[in-house]
């Protein structure tokens, strides 16, 4: 029997910026590997790399060393169009700040993720629809995203990174800017979302979250450590 | 079911981002539309009035006649000097010169009933048609008889007999003094100058031609001047040298109680210089206040584009981490540009021609508009829209994803 190609692998990855004192190594030797179905949580305290990890996994970013294995094709050699063609239809992302556009409304925003794609087979406003209904929020489908909750914001932001169906959901943070409830919301969302299958890698500093993960990992200094749970 | 939706409505997509990136900035945006749009009226009326002028030099110069010089009195310093042109010059000319044609001619200015305005009222002789090569489209021209027994009758133009409705055998009244058209004339192309008042070569559109000898009619009262001329017009033959005619003619004029310089020669020459004076006086007055408007307007758009740039980083990086290309972070911010000024070239442009062709009738210059005042400002402002906002396009394109992510 074949073992299931992991969704995402990164090998001995490291990663340095350029610094008025030279190069600043913020990540040293990552290795990681996400099976299908994971949800993996990543914590560690502020400048310890988390979020650098996440862009290179969200593919924003290229390693400086090292190698990054998505669905068993090696991408840290690819160019930045090769990415911007992965990152359209099997990366979703969600954000701290949400990042809506403000003027358009719910909808407009979650078929906004159908932005740069060409072609598209099915009805991708059923698509979205549906998406919102999952989110909860099938009545303020038309109500311009600048007059959400926050909570409403985040899950109008989830229902846009997942509309498409994608092999990997990337969330940085997504509950540092919602209150108790909303967060329980936004969590129960993605726990709904892995248990159907998706795939998902969370960066948070909220200990309490770590419940609705599969797994958790610790980033130290640049450093992932090994898994928690 | 909506198959290929993105495919379809392409340009909707772009629509609506470009419409994001103004709405998100409606004063800056407003303030380079407006500048923008100042400027390319300022080019629009300037490149109407360059057209009016090359236009009017054109009809000026096909009007006067090829082959033709006219000599006009000269404006003198000193009052002692006379300089007045005589029927007895031209006669000179016309027995020393026998290849050429020569023709007088001597104008007033009269108001006739139910017309309106001024009317030029051009007494003339018989070789004035031939001489500046008009076309003669009913009837006949003043003719020898009538410059000898000094006939009431009368030739009209093209444009008089259009307006007015005067047909051939009419009667006018000229003063108290019956008139009977016998003729309708114009140039090749059925038009003459515009109405040019106070201009002797260009005898304009709207002017009634009478023989020469009528002219008394007009005199004031105690008016001794019965045989001076406003201008003398020599058509030297195609054959014949211009250059040298036109100097044996200056030659002739001066002897010792002449002289060549006591009068205005003009040729067509003379003519287009004059002209294009003018036309680069104009463009350079208009053409600096366009120039300003313009890059003040670019300037502002620049700056609009930068602000723009810098607050939607943050899209910037969604758009990027959706899977936009940093050549479809450019191709944004430089259609945004574009589009606003495109539409402010499209609507000062509008406006300018809708305004121009109101009141072309009261502007002090001849305007000329056509698809070149409209196609000039518009592709104009689309190249400005490109050239400025290509610095912040490609400093949007050039914004890491994670980078933008980041900002706060």
């Amino acid at each position: 029997m074949i073992a299931p190609v992991p969704v995402l692998q990164i090998k001995n990855m490291t990663k340095a910026f350029p610094a008025p004192e030279g190069q600043v190594e913020v990540l040293r030797g990552i290795n990681l590997s996400i099976d299908k179905g994971e949800f993996v949580m990543i914590t560690g305290p502020s400048g310890s790399g988390k979020s650098t990890i996440l862009n290179h996994a969200a593919m924003l970013d290229k390693p400086t060393t090292g190698s990054i294995i998505f669905r068993g094709r090696d991408i840290s050699s690819l160019d930045d169009s090769a990415l911007c063609e992965i990152r359209k239809k099997e990366i979703g992302m969600v954000f701290q700040k949400f990042c809506l556009l403000p003027h358009r409304s719910v909808i407009d925003n979650v078929l906004f993720r159908f932005r740069y794609i060409e072609a598209v087979s099915g009805d991708i406003e059923s698509l979205a629809r549906e998406v919102l209904d999952e989110m909860g929020l099938s009545r303020i489908i038309n109500r311009p995203a600048r007059l959400l909750s926050a909570g409403e914001m985040q899950r109008a932001a989830i229902a846009r990174a997942v509309v498409l169906r994608p092999n990997l959901l990337v969330a940085d943070e997504p509950t540092g800017n919602l209150d108790g409830a909303s967060t329980e919301t936004v969590m129960r969302c993605f726990q709904n979302l892995n248990r159907n299958g998706l795939t998902i890698i969370m960066v948070t500093h909220n200990q309490n979250l770590l419940k609705f993960s599969t797994r958790h990992r610790i980033c130290r200094d640049g450093i992932l450590e090994k898994d928690c749970i | 079911m909506k198959e290929n939706f993105n495919k379809a409505g392409l340009p909707g997509r772009v629509l609506s981002d470009i419409w994001d990136g103004i709405r998100f900035q409606p004063a800056r945006t407003g303030l380079s539309f407006l500048a923008i749009c100042v400027g390319m009226i300022s080019l629009t009326v300037l490149l109407a009035i360059l057209g009016g002028l090359s236009e009017k030099s054109r009809m000026m110069i096909k009007e006067m006649g090829a082959n033709v010089f006219a000599i006009l009195p000269q404006q003198l310093e000193t009052s002692s000097e006379t300089n007045e042109v005589r029927e007895a010059h031209a006669a000179l000319i016309a027995a020393n010169l026998s290849d050429c044609q020569v023709s007088c001619a001597r104008q007033f200015k009269a108001e006739i009933p139910g017309v309106s305005g001024t009317v030029n009222l051009v007494a003339t002789d018989e070789n004035m048609k031939n001489v500046r090569q008009w076309h003669l489209f009913k009837g006949r021209f003043i003719d020898l008889r009538d410059v000898r027994n000094s006939e009431r009758n009368a030739v009209i133009t093209k444009t008089m007999s259009h307006t007015r409705g005067w047909e051939i055998g009419q009667v006018i009244n000229l003063k108290s003094e019956p008139f009977t058209i016998v003729g309708i004339i114009g140039t090749e192309d059925e038009t003459m100058e515009p109405e040019n008042a106070g201009s002797t070569i260009s005898t304009g559109d709207k002017s009634i031609f009478v023989p020469l000898s009528t002219s008394k009619l007009w005199l004031d009262p105690g008016q001794n001047d019965y045989y001076n001329l406003d201008t003398i017009f020599v058509r030297v033959p195609e054959n014949v040298d211009f250059n040298l005619t036109f100097s044996a003619v200056q030659r002739l004029l001066t002897g010792p109680y002449e002289n060549a310089g006591r009068f205005a020669w003009i040729t067509p020459e003379v003519l287009l210089r004059n002209i294009r004076r003018l036309q680069t006086t104009i463009g350079f007055t208009v053409g600096s206040v366009a120039l300003l408007c313009i890059i003040l307007g670019g300037t502002t758009l620049m700056s609009l584009m930068v602000a723009n740039v810098r607050d939607r980083i943050t899209e910037i990086g969604l758009r990027r981490a959706l899977g936009a290309t940093p050549a479809d972070i450019a191709v944004l911010f430089v259609l945004e540009a574009c589009l606003v000024t495109g539409i402010a070239s499209i609507t000062g442009t509008t406006l300018t021609h809708l305004v121009l062709l109101a009141a072309r009738d009261y502007f002090p210059s001849p305007i000329h508009l056509d698809a070149l005042t409209i196609i000039t400002p518009v592709v104009l402002s689309l190249v400005l829209g490109i050239f400025f906002s290509y610095g912040p396009a490609r400093m949007a394109a050039g914004i890491s994803p994670s980078e933008a992510l980041r900002n706060d």
